[in-house]
């Protein structure tokens, strides 16, 4: 991943647009940047648009993120390109996230 | 003909092998979902054994990968401890995230997105033979 953009709205509600791979080697950066934030927020909202490529260790964090929100707000996946969404669709994931 | 490709198993040296991955399947002049398939499964395994074939002292991984026909044949070899990756059960991946485990998709990924994968030990070797049609 080149870069993440990250947008803090108020207080509970963060935005994060991970750019490029969502592999083993960045998915640590992304981890980084939520959970720096995850025990502040309800609301994390992850745009998809620049991310082609995901394994299962990028996979592996968006389930925690997920895990860790659900008791107190929301997680939404938006602009989940077709590539990436053929993946979540693999392993169960489009009907475990919140996909928009 | 195989290009051959050897590192040290560490999850760090991915982006090597990333890197030329990306390098042989352009010239083998495949792009698209096919590239990112085999690119998914090679980080899947290399991930695999830099994490566990080497509990001691950590050794190296052979990475090869050849286009004969229709059919892309990517294969790894390590000098770990005897481990069939393939024996491994599939996670039930119909259950709802607060069940899910969060792991143990990578193997899974692999053998839902190859043709076919199989697992051999010999001369002391872990040997897992990935392939993948071109069409």
């Amino acid at each position: 991943m080149s870069s993440i953009e990250k947008k803090k709205f108020g207080t509970s509600e963060l935005f994060i647009k991970p750019i490029g791979r969502i592999d083993v080697t960045s998915t640590p950066e992304l981890e980084n940047e939520v959970n720096s934030e995850i025990e502040s927020i309800s609301y994390l909202t992850i745009d998809m648009s620049e991310v082609d490529y995901i394994s299962s260790v990028g996979l592996r964090a968006l389930l925690s993120f997920q895990k860790q929100l659900a008791s107190k707000g929301e997680m939404k996946i938006i602009n989940v390109k077709p590539e990436v969404l053929e993946i979540f669709a693999m392993v169960g994931f489009d009907k475990v996230l919140n996909i928009i | 003909m195989y290009k051959t490709i050897e590192l040290k198993a560490l999850t760090d040296n991915y982006a090597s092998l990333s890197e030329w991955l990306e390098g042989i399947i352009a010239s083998f002049g495949i792009s698209g979902k096919l590239a990112n398939k085999i690119n998914v499964c090679s980080e899947e395994i290399f991930v695999n054994i830099a994490s566990y074939a080497y509990p001691e002292e950590t050794g190296q991984v052979k990475v090869l990968l050849s286009k004969e026909g229709n059919e892309i044949i990517l294969k790894f070899e390590d000098e770990g401890f005897e481990y069939n990756p393939l024996q491994k059960e599939d996670p039930d991946i119909t259950l709802s995230y607060d069940k899910r485990p969060i792991g143990g998709l990578g193997i899974f990924m692999v053998k839902e997105m190859s043709k076919n994968v199989e697992y051999e030990r010999k001369n002391n070797k872990n040997i897992l033979t990935i392939t993948f049609n071109t069409d």
